[in-house]
């Protein structure tokens, strides 16, 4: 049986199946702030781990998904490789699974990709205790619908990820940051926007306090010529990009509520005086406890866009922004398909799913 | 349901000028871009707009009528080949550009509107759309997206999947879906990589948000020059392996170098084994670099010799073989049949020795092309048709050559689909509860099955009849290989 390996979870989900037990997934477990409260019992997937495949060549890793996002990247480091991704929010401890799991995307994502673009493949166990595998360990693959990709941002909802397959990326020969003294939040989002449109190798450019920064990336040559194009003050190893990934920069840590605004990079910043991290070249706005959710929610309603209660909030009740109902209905049918009784992490994305 | 009741039916809510039901004119349907399949529809539908689509989509759940979508017709699996009681709905009057947003490089168009339609609306811009699929002056995007269509720089700048970001999609069941958007981020569960690539099934796309990119500063392509396909396979992997990830790179074996030589006279050399065309982009100064680079890398990897196209001219001739190199080989045979499988990288010179000795036992002979960034092969299988037996012996053929790639750990399908044509190999490279579960998805969206059933996905009965057929020819590669 070749997925002999998996039998403890295979047993786990069985058991909780049969007396309709809901079960929390849980990788390193750091992540728990995120999504609605969490019911049920703790499933972990400590066990489940290590790098099953990496062939540096291929420019793909096959791992399993409770392998540590640190680990990870340590071995694909030691190839000058990376994850396109960057995952982001991670702490010793997250996971690899969590990180697909919950689907966040690093500040390169508008130039990058996000966390799907870079999934190829997938080994999930269903609700219903079935273990099957989606993709596969190749760049290019359109056979069967999309289940691998399905999985991202999925919250643990429709089944448990034991494994994935990641394309990975060189890590660039040389990287800086240009440093623009920007009083305006919608100025600088619109030299981003500017920036963008041009072949320029921008790969990260945020917004905070004034001050715009713009992640250049590439060969040390065409960085530099592009560098001086832009202008700005230029800085190697801006230690900024990491801890805004990491949300260990002072943005975050006062431990009150942080609320995630996307919007299309074009739409006006909203309260641009009050604590704002603009991200992903204007189109995440991160914004804390001096924000209320009501006035969020309006400027969302009428500019357009998604706010996601992110920390500190009342999780009893929603969190996320709804789909449509007509696309909430087909949520109901998918969680149906691969969790036909909900036990998987019921409610964790929307109450009654 | 023949023609004459379907007309009648869908006349009540659609205009005539919407319909096509002349015999001869069904015809112009009968097939995509895979012409050894054949089957003229009950009649073509053509919507003018989207209240027109959803029109037809109602009278088609009321009535119980199979419903295929058609872009441009040129898909290469037949996952356009009509339903014999069933309607095309042909997208085609769709076309227009709906909006060009340069501020967040997107472009928001209908379905019908041509993949290269979508660029030249924007090169004054200095954008693109990336994905270029090799019909893709008569490919449409709404046919890409239910294909996920690739094209030669897939490694670099992704697929179709990574450059749509939101769709309007009619379903089935009479809604109109908003997936993704435009803001990078959507709630719940990811509907739009599900989507993408699902082969019609799903739904009909009616608008399509996709992504512009700024067009490359300087392009600059190599020729590398190989004494064996091995040798030809090391230098992708050296280059990639140093850190460079080109914009595309291509391979190309014996034959395929000699019919398209014959052809363009792109300066080929007709005794090489293999050649490549790795061609870089961005900035001037990085390119510059990079050329060096892989210069040094293929000669490293025996490269017995190397070209520099020497300016823009020279680059397009370069490309100018590669790009003919299926009429090219057409140019060979009455006809060939083109293979869509992807091998990881490192299994190519097992694969290609496996192909040429497929080769001489069928007595039919391959050229293959290969897209040696990310693994995709399209072996190219010389046939006649006329000839009794030889389409069949064809199908085997390539038959065979997708399960070798399903051993290796590669797929059947790179960028083509698997329409009616690998419906077979889907029972190989799936196991019954994973094609089962892929059935249970499309009713999330389509509980009748009525969107372009009988394609991709096969029932297990026929995989119970096509499972039966490989255990009495034995000839199932590799069988104790994982194929993830």
């Amino acid at each position: 049986m070749e997925h002999r390996e998996f039998e403890p979870l295979l047993k786990a989900v069985g058991a909780a199946r049969h007396v309709r037990a809901p079960l929390a997934i849980e990788g390193g477990g750091t992540r728990r702030f995120y999504g609605r409260e969490i019911i049920g019992e703790p499933l972990s997937l400590a066990d489940c781990r290590g790098v099953v495949e990496y062939h540096p060549t291929e420019l793909v890793v096959t791992v399993r998904s409770g392998t540590g996002v640190d680990e990870l990247e340590q071995e694909l480091n030691a190839n000058g490789q990376m994850l396109g991704f960057e995952p982001p929010v991670c702490t010793p401890g997250s996971t690899i699974g969590g990180s697909i799991a919950l689907g966040f995307s690093g500040s390169a994502r508008p130039y990058r990709g996000n966390v799907q673009d870079f999934v190829l493949g997938i080994r999930l166990l269903t609700g219903d205790g079935r273990i099957m595998r989606f993709g596969g360990q190749v760049i290019k693959n359109v056979a069967g619908f999309d289940i691998a990709r399905l999985m991202v941002g999925s919250l643990g909802c429709l089944g448990i990820i034991l494994e994935v397959s990641l394309k990975v990326i060189p890590r660039p020969q040389y990287e800086c940051t240009l440093c623009l003294e920007i009083r305006d939040a919608d100025q600088a989002v619109s030299r981003f926007n500017e920036l963008t449109g041009q072949p320029y190798p921008v790969t990260a450019a945020s917004w905070l306090d004034g001050m715009a920064r713009i992640r250049l990336s590439g060969s040390e040559a065409g960085v530099d010529a592009a560098a001086k194009a832009i202008g700005g003050t230029k800085i190697e190893d801006d230690p900024f990009w990491h801890q805004i990934n990491s949300q260990k920069h002072r943005f975050f840590s006062d431990g009150g509520k942080i609320k995630k605004v996307s919007q299309k990079p074009s739409v006006p910043v909203f309260a641009p005086d009050r604590p704002v991290l603009v991200d992903w070249g204007g189109a995440l706005r991160w914004y804390r406890e001096e924000t209320g959710e009501a006035e969020l929610k309006e400027t969302v309603a009428e500019r357009g866009g998604w706010l996601e209660l992110f920390r500190n909030a009342d999780r009893a009740h929603e969190v996320f922004a709804l789909p449509n109902p007509a696309a909430m209905r087909i949520q109901h049918r998918l969680k149906d398909v691969f969790d036909p009784d909900r036990i998987l992490n019921p409610g964790r994305m929307y109450s009654g799913l | 349901m023949e023609t004459g009741k379907l007309e009648k039916i869908f006349l009540k809510a659609l205009p005539r000028r919407c319909l096509v039901s002349d015999r001869v004119a069904l015809r112009t349907y009968e097939c995509d871009g895979l012409s050894a399949y054949r089957q003229p529809p009950g009649l073509v539908v053509l919507p003018e707009n989207t209240e027109q689509v959803m029109a037809a989509l109602k009278i088609c759940r009321e009535n119980a009528i199979p419903v295929v979508g058609r872009g441009g017709g040129t898909g290469l699996s037949g996952g356009a080949l009509p339903h014999p009681d069933g309607i095309v709905l042909s997208l085609s009057k769709m076309n227009r550009m709906l909006e060009i947003d340069p501020e967040n490089r997107i472009a928001r168009v209908q379905p019908g509107v041509t993949n290269l339609s979508i660029s030249k609306a924007v090169e004054h811009l200095g954008l693109y759309y990336a994905p270029d699929p090799s019909s893709q002056i008569a490919c449409t995007i709404g046919g890409n997206i239910a294909e996920n269509a690739g094209g030669v720089h897939c490694l670099k700048y992704g697929l179709t999947v990574h450059n749509v970001i939101a769709l309007k999609v009619a379903t089935i069941e009479g809604d109109l879906l908003e997936i993704g958007d435009e803001s990078m981020t959507a709630p719940g569960f990811n509907l739009l990589s599900l989507m993408v690539g699902s082969e019609g099934m799903m739904g009909i796309v009616v608008e399509a948000t996709v992504k512009l990119l700024p067009v490359p500063e300087c392009a600059r392509v190599v020729m590398g020059i190989f004494e064996s396909v091995q040798d030809a396979g090391d230098s992708v992997a050296a280059v990639i392996a140093s850190g460079i990830i080109p914009a595309g790179i291509e391979m190309m074996d014996n034959p395929a170098i000699r019919a398209a030589e014959a052809f363009v006279n792109a300066g080929y050399p007709v005794d090489a084994r293999a050649i490549l065309l790795c061609e870089l982009d961005g900035i001037r100064e990085e390119v510059d670099q990079q050329i060096q680079a892989v210069d040094r890398l293929f000669r490293e990897n025996r490269a017995t010799d190397i070209r520099i196209a020497r300016d823009d001219h020279e680059r397009q001739l370069f490309w100018s073989g590669r790009k003919a190199a299926f009429p090219a080989v057409g140019r060979l045979s009455p006809d060939y049949y083109c293979i869509d499988g992807t091998i990881p990288r490192q299994a190519l010179g097992k694969v290609l020795t496996e192909i040429e000795r497929l080769s001489d036992e069928y007595g039919l002979r391959v050229a293959n092309v290969f897209h040696a960034g990310d693994g995709n092969l399209h072996p190219l299988i010389l046939y006649d048709a006329r000839e009794p037996g030889q389409l069949e012996k064809t199908i085997e053929l390539g038959s065979r050559i997708l399960n070798l790639c399903i051993g290796v750990g590669g797929t059947i399908t790179g960028e083509h689909g698997v329409g009616v044509e690998k419906i077979g190999e889907m029972c190989t490279q799936f196991t019954d509860d994973e094609r089962e579960l892929f059935h249970a998805v499309r009713k999330c969206l389509d509980p009748q099955s009525l969107l372009n059933p009988g394609k991709a996905i096969p029932t297990l009965a026929r995989c119970a009849e096509h499972g039966a057929m490989h255990v009495h020819e034995g000839q199932l590669p590799f069988p104790d290989i994982e194929r993830f």
